[in-house]
Formats: C-alpha cells, sequence, structure tokens
C-alpha cells in the first residue's frame, strides 16, 4: 500500500472518542441508552402525530443543511485539533512522509468520516418522512421525496471539499505563527459558507450555476490545501 | 551514595565522581580482599550496567583496566573471569598496598611529618585502639 | 573523530518576541549517549524539534546527519516527543502494526520481544494504560527502530519508579547492543546520568557546559547538581 494509503488509514481508524480527562467523569452507559431512547420517543411521537395530522408538505426541511454544512466544518477543526488536544502532534509531524501526504489523509479522512455522517443523518431522516408520509396515506409522494433528498445529499456534499479545507485550513493557523490572520480567514470562510447556503437553498438556482459554483469551490480548495501544507511546512507551532 | 548488589559483588556508586575510577577500584578491593572468589565469572557488561543504571561503555573500560591489572582474564565466547592465580592477586595486593603507603608518605611529608613521626603517631594510634 | 551528529552554528529561534535559542552552537559526537541537560524552559525541547524540522529556526545553520532538518531526513531518526501521548485508540499490537507501516527501520518482532520484556500486555488498549506504561510503549515505539539517532525528550518525567527502572534497563540494553547516537533530555532524574557519555549543559538558549561526562564528574561533581544551580536563579556558571 503507498504511504498516503497507510495515512489514510490511521486517520480513518482515529476515534473521536476523549480520553477521560481528570475530574471528567464517563457517563454510565445505562444513562446513555435511557436519553437515546427518549430522543427516539420524542422523534416517534411528532412524527405519528405529523402523520396522524396529516398535509405535511417536506420543503422548508430541507434548510437543515445549512447547519450541516457548519458540523462539516467542526468535523474537520476536530480532526486536526485531535493531535494537539491528546499530545500526539509530535508523533504526527515526525512522521517522514510528505506535508502534502499528511494534509491529504487528513482531508480525505475527514471527507469520507463526514460522508459516512451525513448519510447516516439522511437516512434518518428518510425513514422519518416515509413513516409520517405512510401514516398519511400518502405513499406516492415517497419517492419524488427521496429523490429531492439524495439531490440534496449530493449537493451538500459536493460542497463540503471546500468546507472541510477550510476547517483544516483554520484549526492549523490557530497553531500557527500567522495565527493574527485566523480571525480573518475564518470570518470570510463563514460569511462565504452562508452566502452559498443562502443561495443553495433559498434561491432557485438552475443546474448549471449549482455545477459552476462547485467547480469554484473546489478550485479553492486546492488552494487551501496547498496552504495547510505550506503551514505545515513553515509555520506550524508545537 | 547508591548501595549495588550484582552477584557477590557490591558496590557504592556516587555520581559525582568520576564512575569509572569508582567501579575499577571496588572491583579491586572486592577482589583483593577475597570477596570474590579466585575463577569466579564477573557479571557481564549488560549485567553489570544495568544493575549499576550506568553506561556499558564506562563498565566494559573499567573491565578492560583489570584485565590489564590481570586480575581477569576473558574467555571466548564465556565471558570474563577473575583470576586462577592467587599469586597475581597478592602481587598485586602488595603493590597496591605499597603504592597507598607511598601516597600517604608523600602527603605526610608535604605536612612537615618524617617518617618517624609518623610511625610514632602510628604506634600511638595502636596503643588507642587495643 | 567521525563527522558529528548534529551540527548547529549560530542559530537564533524566537516564538513571537520570546528568545528561545540565541547564538545557539552545538556539535553533538555520533554514537554515543549524550544527556541534553538543563533547567525547565531552557530550550531543550526547542532544541530537538529544530533538530527534526518541526520548527523553523529565524537564522543561523543546522546540519543533521549531514542534511538539512525536515521529513526527508526523519526516517533515520527515532523521536520521542516531549510530554507526548499514543493514539488512545490502539492497542499494543495496534501501534506495533502502525510503527511496522509508518517508521522506517521498525522491527515489529523487536518490539514484541522488547513489550514482553517491559511487561507491557499487547492485547492492552492505551487509553486504559498507566501513565508508565504507556511511557513504556512509546519508549518500545523508538528502540525498535533500526536508525542511526534516537531522540528521547524527557523520558523519565512524570513517571513511576517501576518504569522509570524499566525504561532504564532497555536503554543500557540498547546502547550495549548498538551504534547508534542517543540524545536524551531530562530536567530532574538524577539516577539517569549514569548513562551518559557526554553531556551539555543547556541555559537560557545556550549551551552553558558541555563536555565527557566522566571529565565533568571529576571537575564539577554531579550534573544534575549543576542544572539544580541553573534553574535556581544562579546564572551563568
Amino acid at each position: 500500500m503507498s504511504n498516503l494509503g497507510v495515512l489514510l488509514q490511521h486517520e480513518w481508524k482515529l476515534k473521536a472518542k476523549r480520553r477521560e480527562k481528570r475530574g471528567k467523569i464517563k457517563m454510565p452507559r445505562v444513562w446513555l441508552y435511557v436519553y437515546s431512547g427518549i430522543v427516539v420517543a420524542l422523534v416517534v411521537i411528532l412524527a405519528t402525530y405529523l402523520g396522524w395530522k396529516g398535509q405535511t408538505r417536506f420543503v422548508q426541511i430541507w434548510n437543515f443543511n445549512w447547519g450541516m454544512l457548519f458540523w462539516a466544518i467542526g468535523i474537520a477543526v476536530q480532526n486536526i485539533k485531535r493531535e494537539w488536544s491528546n499530545e500526539t502532534v509530535g508523533w504526527w509531524l515526525a512522521l517522514p512522509y510528505s506535508r502534502g501526504n499528511l494534509i491529504s489523509a487528513k482531508f480525505i479522512a475527514s471527507l469520507l468520516r463526514w460522508a459516512k455522517t451525513l448519510a447516516l443523518v439522511y437516512l434518518g431522516l428518510f425513514a422519518f418522512m416515509t413513516y409520517v408520509m405512510l401514516l398519511e396515506g400518502d405513499g406516492a409522494k415517497i419517492p419524488d421525496t427521496l429523490v429531492t433528498g439524495v439531490e440534496w445529499y449530493v449537493i451538500v456534499l459536493s460542497l463540503s471539499p471546500f468546507v472541510i479545507s477550510l476547517g483544516t485550513v483554520s484549526a492549523l493557523l490557530r497553531r500557527s505563527t500567522l495565527q493574527p490572520i485566523f480571525p480573518l480567514i475564518w470570518g470570510v470562510g463563514n460569511l462565504i459558507i452562508n452566502a452559498v447556503a443562502a443561495l443553495f437553498l433559498l434561491t432557485p438556482l438552475t443546474l448549471g450555476t449549482k455545477c459552476i459554483f462547485i467547480l469554484i469551490s473546489w478550485v479553492i480548495t486546492l488552494g487551501l490545501l496547498r496552504l495547510a501544507v505550506h503551514l505545515l511546512e513553515r509555520h506550524v507551532v508545537i | 551514595m547508591k548501595e549495588h548488589e550484582i552477584g557477590t559483588l557490591r558496590f557504592g556508586l556516587d555520581l559525582s565522581l568520576p564512575l569509572y575510577e569508582q567501579i575499577v577500584n571496588q572491583m579491586r578491593g572486592s577482589i583483593a580482599r577475597g570477596e570474590i572468589a579466585l575463577g569466579e565469572k564477573v557479571p557481564s557488561v549488560r549485567e553489570l550496567a544495568q544493575g549499576l543504571k550506568i553506561n556499558p561503555n564506562t563498565v566494559m573500560s573499567a573491565y578492560k583496566e583489570l584485565e590489564r591489572d590481570g586480575l581477569t582474564e576473558t574467555r571466548r565466547g564465556q565471558g570474563t573471569f577473575i583470576t586462577h592465580s592467587q599469586e597475581t592477586v597478592d602481587q598485586f595486593r602488595s603493590e597496591w598496598a605499597e603504592k597507598a603507603i607511598d601516597d600517604f608518605i608523600e602527603k605526610m611529608d608535604n605536612l612537615g611529618y618524617s617518617l618517624e613521626d609518623i610511625s610514632s603517631i602510628i604506634q600511638r594510634k595502636k596503643e588507642g585502639r587495643v | 573523530m567521525k563527522d558529528p551528529v548534529v551540527q548547529f552554528r549560530d542559530v537564533n529561534l524566537s516564538y513571537g518576541s520570546r528568545m528561545v535559542l540565541q547564538d545557539f552552537n552545538i556539535e553533538i559526537p555520533s554514537q554515543q549517549v549524550v544527556g541534553i541537560l538543563g533547567p525547565n524552559g531552557s530550550g531543550k525541547s526547542s532544541f530537538f524539534r529544530l533538530i527534526m524540522g518541526l520548527n523553523q529556526p529565524d537564522d543561523g545553520e543546522i546540519a543533521v546527519l549531514g542534511h538539512s532538518p525536515g521529513w526527508r531526513n526523519n526516517h533515520q531518526i527515532a523521536y520521542l516527543p516531549d510530554r507526548a501521548r499514543w493514539y488512545g485508540n490502539h492497542t499494543v499490537e495496534g501501534a506495533i502494526q502502525w510503527g511496522g507501516d509508518l517508521l522506517p527501520g521498525f522491527d515489529s518482532m523487536k518490539a514484541k520481544e522488547l513489550a514482553e520484556w517491559m511487561e507491557i500486555d499487547s492485547s492492552m488498549r492505551i487509553d486504559e494504560m498507566s501513565k508508565g506504561q504507556e511511557a513504556r510503549l512509546m519508549l518500545i515505539m523508538c528502540l525498535a527502530r533500526k536508525v542511526p539517532l534516537i531522540i528521547l525528550d524527557e523520558p523519565f518525567t512524570g513517571i513511576d519508579t517501576h518504569s522509570r527502572e524499566r525504561i532504564m534497563d532497555a536503554l543500557i540494553d540498547y546502547v550495549t547492543e548498538g551504534e547508534q547516537t542517543i540524545l536524551i533530555s531530562t530536567h530532574e532524574i538524577y539516577e539517569a546520568e549514569g548513562l551518559f557519555d557526554s553531556v551539555f549543559l543547556i541555559n537560557e538558549g545556550q549551551v552553558a557546559l558541555s563536555g565527557e561526562a566522566e571529565l565533568l564528574r571529576a571537575e564539577h561533581g554531579s550534573m544534575m547538581q549543576l542544572v539544580k544551580k541553573m534553574s535556581h536563579g544562579g546564572r551563568g556558571l
């Protein structure tokens, strides 16, 4: 396997699980189940209520993707931050591989992890919507709604490389000698994400326009990744 | 000062003094006093280094010095052993005693004591002890 | 005399406005156990990070094993970072697998032997280990590599006596067998100083004193006492 392949495998296996810190007590598993059970029950009650009431129109619901983009940024930031907070950054950076490989492995791992998380969210949502629509006795709507959902999944995923590279760069900037420009990048980045989310969610764009936006975001992504490599080579402080 | 016991050898190492000399001198002492028997195997460099928590190179050079003294001999593939020859040990012991006395006399000479002065001091010490 | 393993010429390093190393000059002889001693914050860890190319100097020249520092050079260096932890989701076996996959010169068989000898259960997860056990594992990750230079930054700090003795034994064992250069920094453990062939005392970003350990002992006594003197405000020597 190539170096990048092995690095990627390592990144993929890294669990987000935090080490127990002094003074922090792990929640007993039973209680986790209890609370998860309560949440699931509430959701089922809500779905049943919606289905019973009828006339539910799944239009606004796709706006949750706005928040999803920020969740993606969180995943990317965590993936970098973890090396520092778990004090493994020395091992990571001492690896005798090009900084490009290190960054690529982090980036791809974040992207894959995010694709998985997003897929799970969508599956949950599909289950919810299907249940409501079945209760409403409106089974014919189901295929259309699901197709719309899959479209949204693809769009959000296509915008994710940009968001994840932004998260990666921001997290590194905060730990580098170029820290003073962190607020700038972070502010501008968030502005762009909000603008893009508004455009995609609130205005009727043609497929062509969407593709152009996505392509531009990919080009910016490459630039951001290059910047991340440069930060690792020259500016990161450990 | 830290006390260590490795096999039949006993060491008291002081990390504020050169270690090499301490090891050589203490092993010479053990051999001269007969604490470690003739023909007995001495610990390997690794064992002694780990026992004393010191650099093996230091132990190695100390062992070389003992070999130059004729107090130990290395047998290929078997390790290092104390010499079988009581004669060598005795000879070495008397040489060292001689040297110690010479050093002592020189120091006393520096302080202005003659040999007669010294022997009368020693006489007094002997009487005091009895 | 062989070429020095590490050579710094007039190196300056600062973090923001804080000078960490100032006109720093050093030549580390090869195939020795070298102690890098000095009080906390004297610049030992920064010195190591420069060797690894993890931080960049403001100016000056650095040569490590004949090359400029950086990731291209690090396949021949095993480095135990300061205050490091290991990846919590690994088991010991997983860590050894990781080493075999990613670290050049890593000998997985040797690592397993060391783990057994250091009394580390190979199925144990790292996040369930005591600090001492984790420290032993991290040392194994370094000592199982066949590389010309090994750098251990504070391998004894905050570790129980039993683990410390195990680590010392492993190091001595390693030195007996090998021809590597080992750099060890420490600021506190008196017992470790018997390990060193030569010693560099670092204070306030400069080499304050250096030489063969035995000669320094003859002249100044215990080196840890010297370090203590430095850290208690005794500026210069």
